[in-house]
């Protein structure tokens, strides 16, 4: 691919891109710090044992490590964003090819209701240009990305973003039929482009 | 004795090495009467020779090990053994067959010559005969084998090195060095590694010890020069030299003499300019060798001086235009060695040449960085050139940062001037006292010039931190030359450490902040830049770590009055800034006062600052008490720092450490420190003025701040307890006593939080002397009579207040009854001072537990903690279990017999008792049974530490694990205890001076997991077991195994893994979702770790069961809370979350630890099952089936 469709795009810093806001908690300064905060203020270790129930309300304890979450629109965001584009050795977050506002999840993560209830997710992807040519690949690496990821219940639709793409209704078209995402699936080299941008995905 | 023909025969015919025949020829010629041996020794091969031209094979193999016999044989020679004249003639014999046999003969020719040359008979004019044979070779030379030619490199070498036979060479072939144009014409195209090794080595040797002509000499610069830049190919056969070898090889070549500088400067520059070209590797090879010319060439004027100029002009555009920072740091390197080897009046010239690209690019803010970089490390160079550049460069850096508009810019300029500063110092460090190092330019006016109105000018936080960076190195600036003092006044220094404290020490306490508007990373980051600002500047100005420490005091009211946060958010920021403050002042000994300065100042200040919150909730004194604990820690670590550096650190478990002074009363040395436990805030001034007598060593200040520690230990343990007399509510410890240790009247009891937090405080207090009486000596730990102090808690030690009777009658009764020296733990206040008893006798030696009466000291712990009801519970009572294992574990067998042993044991057997006794009326309540039965393993676990072999030591531990799990109501609760008896327990550890036996993990396998294996699978009653195993018993059975197994090491039980992995995939179907899950998956994760080929027949098993697993938490997690039987143990979601945390993590491995044709036939329903389990309500959980998932389905 040596005739790139964009050869110079905008790219954000890994600082930019939207985190999941980490709770607060005390952390050294430095890792020299950190050699002496252990033996300072840790629980002692004879409170720590399994069978011990004394509370130790310090607020640095991890007791929330298995505190339970539901699926996000930042977690979706996080699946995708450090997809490779196909062009550039850059993941399509730092491409804002996907945006966290742009993941939408409905019913809403926020409302309670049974695990099992089907769920929608929504992806809009905004190509670097209106030309893209590979609009339908990073499409198509953004819904097998999800479908590997997400549990049966969750049903995922990879629009393109309207507006940002001169021929968005096609590549929508073809990112909605079932069946040529099939047989895309089984073209042996777009499954090597695909599996080439999934290699990044943890 | 055999012929020398015979001998000849015998080594051409043997196959490999053989010494003998060579070593017998040796000795024969050593031993013969007359001259005639040799010749018959050389005979002894005519045979072979007859017919050198003949070219079969077989003639060419025995002729060249005919001729090798001769050089072994001539290498067991001695060097006396042979006359002038035979060298003389086999030298001639040698030499001939360069010119005659160049198939068979040169090996061993050259290993023969090597011999000569080394014998003592070698005259050196034989030398030029012998390099000149050599040379006859020709272009047969490059035909040879490559060990040929390492043999004929490896003569060369060894003439050359002979000082005789190189001032013949020289004398004989003048500056034409014939020798050497015709050595260079035959060896001009070697490729080998390890011969090009030796053959530059040959050119170096020549060009540092011969004067040849001009010719020659460029004749010989191209044999090296041609193969710069080299590189190795990557080879089958590797010869062990590397790249970097031959690099430093040929770099000598060129840094030989200053002879070819005119050759080999203009050569590398040329190469450097060749620009693109160059790849970055090569330009750093080419800067480096540069930079070895420069730094090694002896005579400066011819071989440095005339090409300044010239290579400035090159390599000015590698830093001003460069990218990569090895390249940059190369030519740096190299600018830094040209301006070191400059004389004065030639630096200024090349400076001042420099400076006319400098100065303009300063001004430039595209290039202001780069040519800071080129500037300091011209500055750097020595301190001649450092006080040149401040001359020339300090004004214009001044006025271009007054004149600048950009941040960027002004941020680069104050960078230079920060490295200038740092340049500055380190040369002040090592400049004699003549030199002038421009003190002038570097004092208040810099200061008001640079610093202050880049502070005032309200500019952004990255500039910011570069100013604060900048003052901290101007304000430790001292003058050069004799006597140095501060350049900056007083006024500026303490200006300098008020700014840098606003942002890192006053501003976070009274909430407000430096930058206006500045986002929280901003205003983090300018926190962080001060405070490691004012960790270099503490140790060079002290007096500005008081001004710290008074303004963080002063600043805690204003901290207690914000309304608007909460007391956990203000204790955490109070506990944030006191921390930072003990790493600025503990990261380094004071550098010119007393080392022990600003540690002392720190921790006054902080007692202070904890004595004035004593009104408010003790999430403040934590908060302080940890910034104590942290600055000793930090001192402790610096001074033992400089013990290592200076001299040897003092053993701890040294006996003959005598110098006790300073560890038993540091108050007589030390004045007017602070006493809050007498409510005294201390005399700052009369305690500087007592650190400025104290010795100054290593050693003394270490053994000073241990003393000032445990004063600081003893006085906090003073303050918080009290003495009291004994009530029904706080009975007596002792019947000869009549008053306890109770908490003190700081401790109000108020809310529940409040007493949780008092509570914490206690803890990290007793850790805090855990900390500090660990580090002390055996002997000192005796002769503070530390024992005592678990009873008394410091208490009638150097106070005045009249508390010396209580001390005097607990130590009194210790004496006078039968019982001796033990150990009381008060009950007073609900056994609320336990832990501070604890927190001293965690840190005590085996031996200073000597001293007590373990008998008597451990019964009535026991007695108390196998008391039903209990009267001492939660975290007291854990406090209580640590003492008794700490005793059973450092009490040794000398000191307590096998009788007094057993009565202990026995008095635990008791409680056992009250355990098992079940469904009994009278029995206990659960919780109680449960609490006994721990206490009794927390013994047992400090015995096994140091397990003793024999069967009578081990009777209760036998009972216990014979019967606890089988127990018919808790037996479930029981074996879950058992993790007790190896869990890690911090009084169990080495730095806690506990003794453990290095195959305790083994021996505990062999007596409490081994024997019952068999009982882990239900049976029906057979011939030895009359009642069987039920399903029951054989579950209880199997979680106790588990609970000690995920603690051991995989080695202590590796041989047993078999049995385990059966009862593992029985475990998986029968524990349910519960903690004992997470120990069996640990288990088998350490056994697919280590063995998996343990695993692998039982694969479909483990891999139903563990899916099993996961589904049932997931299950339980939707039905919420599952009872387990009487006791505690509900499942809650978090031990559901853990379960299935531990079941994906052993899915996840699987695929990684076999090949795929063993997990195939389950992968789609292992893939069916995971992408369920991506939809699991924790997120951790989700991640792991995400990527387990992922490596699932890429197997085919």
């Amino acid at each position: 691919m040596d005739n790139k469709d964009n050869a110079n795009p905008t790219i954000l810093t890994a600082s930019e891109l939207p985190t999941r806001q980490i709770k607060k908690r005390k952390t050294p300064a430095s890792a020299d710090d950190a050699k002496f905060a252990d033996a300072v203020s840790r629980r002692p270790l004879f409170l720590s044992d399994p069978f011990c129930d004394v509370s130790w309300s310090d607020g640095t304890e991890s007791e929330d490590e298995f505190v339970e979450e539901p699926i996000d629109e930042q977690e979706i965001y996080d699946l995708i964003s450090n997809i490779t584009d196909p062009e550039h050795p850059i993941s399509l977050g730092q491409l804002a090819v996907v945006n966290l506002p742009d993941v939408e999840i409905t019913p809403p993560p926020s409302t309670p209701c049974d695990p099992n209830a089907l769920r929608r997710v929504l992806v809009k992807v905004t190509p670097t240009i209106t030309h893209c040519s590979l609009a339908t690949v990073l499409g198509l690496g953004v819904r097998v990305r999800l479908e590997q990821a997400l549990p049966p219940n969750y049903r995922v639709d990879v629009v393109i973003k309207e507006g940002s793409h001169s021929q968005d209704d096609q590549v929508n078209k073809q990112l909605a039929d079932k069946e040529r995402v099939a047989a895309a699936l089984e073209n042996d080299t777009l499954k090597g482009v695909l599996d080439k941008m999934l290699e990044t995905c943890v | 004795m055999a012929s020398f023909d015979d001998l000849a025969l015998k080594y051409v015919l043997s196959d490999g090495d053989d010494n003998d025949s060579p070593l017998q020829a040796a000795t024969a010629i050593e031993n013969a009467a007359n001259r005639l041996a040799v010749g018959q020794w050389v005979a002894s091969i005519n045979r072979w020779m007859t017919s050198p031209d003949d070219t079969a094979d077989d003639d060419l193999i025995s002729r060249a090990k005919a001729l090798e016999f001769l050089a072994r044989t001539l290498e067991f020679l001695k060097r006396t053994s042979l006359k002038p004249d035979q060298v003389k003639l086999l030298v001639g014999f040698f030499n001939s067959l360069f010119s005659s046999d160049h198939r068979a003969g040169i090996s061993a020719s050259s290993r023969a010559l090597k011999q000569l040359a080394s014998m003592e008979g070698f005259r050196p004019s034989l030398g030029s005969e012998v390099m000149m044979s050599v040379a006859k070779l020709g272009d047969d030379f490059k035909r040879q084998a490559p060990a040929t030619r390492l043999e004929i490199y490896d003569l060369v070498l060894g003439l050359l090195n002979n000082s005789l036979v190189a001032e013949d060479l020289a004398y004989q072939h003048g500056s034409s060095c014939g020798f050497m144009t015709a050595l260079v014409d035959v060896c001009r195209s070697e490729r080998d590694p390890q011969n090009l090794m030796k053959w530059f080595e040959i050119l170096r040797l020549f060009l540092q010890n011969f004067s040849p002509a001009k010719e020659v000499l460029s004749e010989v610069f191209k044999a090296f020069s041609d193969y710069f830049p080299i590189t190795l190919r990557a080879s089958v056969t590797p010869s062990g030299i590397t790249v970097d070898d031959l690099k430093g090889a040929v770099r000598a070549c060129f840094a030989s003499h200053y002879r070819i500088a005119e050759l080999a400067i203009p050569f590398l520059l040329n190469k450097l300019d060749q620009g693109d070209a160059v790849t970055v590797t090569i330009k750093v090879d080419i800067l480096l060798t540069l930079e070895a010319c420069l730094a090694q060439y002896e005579h400066v004027a011819q071989g440095v001086v005339p090409y300044a100029n010239q290579i400035w002009a090159s390599l000015k555009y590698e830093v001003r235009n460069g990218e990569i920072r090895d390249t940059i740091d190369a030519t740096l390197k190299a600018i830094a060695t040209l301006a070191k080897r400059l004389p004065e009046p030639d630096l200024r010239t090349f400076f001042s040449a420099a400076w006319r690209d400098l100065g303009e690019d300063l001004s430039n803010a595209t290039y202001t960085s780069q040519a800071g970089q080129l500037i300091t490390s011209i500055a750097a160079a020595s301190p001649t050139s450092f006080s040149l550049v401040a001359e020339t460069a300090m004004p214009h850096i001044t006025t271009t940062l007054r004149q600048t508009k950009s941040e960027s810019h002004q941020a680069d300029i104050l960078a230079l001037l920060n490295s200038l500063l740092q340049v500055r110092s380190a040369l002040a460090d090592v400049a004699g006292e003549n030199e002038n190092l421009k003190d002038d330019l570097f004092g208040d006016q810099l200061f008001e010039d640079g610093y202050a109105r880049t502070w005032d000018s309200g500019a952004g936080p990255h500039v910011l931190a570069k100013a604060m960076d900048g003052m901290a190195s101007l304000a430790s600036q001292r003058t050069s030359g004799p006597n140095p003092q501060l350049i900056c006044s007083q006024q500026v220094c303490e200006k300098i450490f008020r700014w840098l404290a606003l942002p890192s020490i006053i501003y976070p306490l009274e909430g407000k902040i430096l930058v206006q508007n500045a986002s929280e990373e901003d205003s983090l980051a300018i926190c962080n830049a001060a405070t490691t600002a004012l960790v270099r500047a503490v140790p060079l100005y002290p007096p500005g770590f008081q001004q710290l420490v008074f303004a963080f005091l002063s600043s805690i009211p204003e901290l207690l009055e914000n309304k608007q946060a909460d007391s956990a958010d203000k204790s955490t920021l109070l506990n944030e800034v006191a921390l930072r403050l003990a790493r600025i002042g503990c990261s380094a000994t004071v550098r010119l006062g007393p080392p022990l300065l600003n540690f002392v100042v720190l921790i006054n200040g902080l007692l202070q600052g904890l004595h004035s919150l004593l009104k408010e909730s003790p999430v403040y004194w934590i908060a302080i008490l940890d910034a104590i604990h942290m600055a000793i820690l930090r001192s402790t670590d610096t001074l033992a720092v400089l013990l290592t550096s200076k001299e040897a650190i003092p053993i701890p478990g040294d006996k003959a450490n005598n110098d006790q002074q300073w560890i038993t009363g540091i108050e007589k040395h030390i004045r007017g420190l602070a006493r809050i436990d007498l409510d005294q805030l201390g005399d700052l001034d009369l305690t500087l003025r007592n650190l400025e007598d104290l010795e100054r060593d290593a050693g003394s200040s270490y053994k000073q701040f241990q003393g000032y520690s445990i004063h600081v230990v003893a006085q906090l343990y003073r303050r918080f307890t009290s003495i009291r007399p004994a009530s029904s509510d706080s009975p007596l410890m002792d019947a000869s006593v009549d008053k306890v240790i109770g908490l003190s009247t700081d401790f109000r009891l108020e809310s529940h939080d409040e007493v949780q937090q008092q509570d914490r405080f206690l803890y990290q207090l007793a850790r805090m002397a855990t900390s500090v009486m660990r580090s002390l000596s055996e002997s000192a730990q005796q002769e503070l009579d530390l024992v005592l102090e678990t009873s008394v808690m410091f208490h009638g030690k150097d106070d005045e207040s009249g508390r010396a009777e209580f001390r005097s009658q607990v130590s009194r009764s210790f004496q006078t009854d039968s019982h001796g020296n033990r150990m009381m733990f008060s009950a007073a206040d609900d056994y609320r001072t336990v832990p501070l008893g604890l927190g001293i006798l965690q840190g005590l030696w085996p031996g200073t537990l000597m001293t007590i009466n373990p008998l008597w000291t451990m019964m009535p712990l026991c007695e108390i903690l196998m008391k039903s009801p209990t009267q001492c519970a939660g975290s007291r009572r854990i406090a209580l279990d640590a003492a008794l294992a700490i005793l059973s574990n450092k009490s040794s067998d000398k000191h307590i017999s096998a009788e007094e042993w057993s009565s202990v044991l026995n008095g635990l057997a008791d409680g056992y008792a009250q355990v098992t006794r079940g469904a009994a009326t009278d029995s206990p309540d659960v919780p109680t049974r449960l609490a006994i039965f721990k206490s009794i393993l927390h013994f047992l676990a400090g015995d096994v530490a140091r397990y003793r072999p024999t069967r009578a030591h081990n009777w209760l531990l036998r009972i216990i694990c014979d019967t606890a799990p089988s127990e018919i109501t808790i037996g479930r609760q029981l074996a879950q205890c058992f993790g007790i008896l190896v869990s890690p327990k911090e009084c169990l550890t080495k730095p806690n001076h506990a003794h453990l036996k290095p195959f305790r993990g083994q021996w505990i396998y062999q007596e409490t997991v081994r024997p019952y294996f068999d009982r882990c699978l239900p049976s029906p009653p057979s011939g030895t077991d009359q009642s069987g195993q039920d399903d029951r018993c054989a579950t209880n059975r199997s979680v106790a195994i588990f609970a000690i197994l995920r603690h051991l090491k995989y080695n202590e039980y590796s041989s047993d893994a078999d049995q385990i992995v059966r009862v593992v995939i029985r475990s998986l179907a029968t524990f349910g979702v519960s903690d004992d899950i997470h120990a069996v998956m640990t288990v088998l994760c350490q056994v697919l770790e280590h063995e998996p080929e343990r695993l692998k027949e039982h694969l479909a098993a483990l891999v139903t069961n563990t899916m099993a697993v996961y589904k049932m938490a997931r299950n339980v997690d939707s039905s919420l809370l599952i009872s387990q039987g009487p006791g505690k143990t509900t499942t809650t979601r978090s031990d559901a979350g853990k379960c299935r945390h531990s079941a994906l993590t052993f899915m996840r491995q699987l695929p990684g630890c076999f090949e795929p044709r063993y997990l195939l036939p389950h992968r789609v329903s292992v893939l069916q099952g995971l992408s369920l389990a991506c939809g699991d309500p924790v997120r951790g959980v989700r991640a792991l089936a995400i990527s387990g998932r992922k490596a699932w389905s890429n197997l085919s």
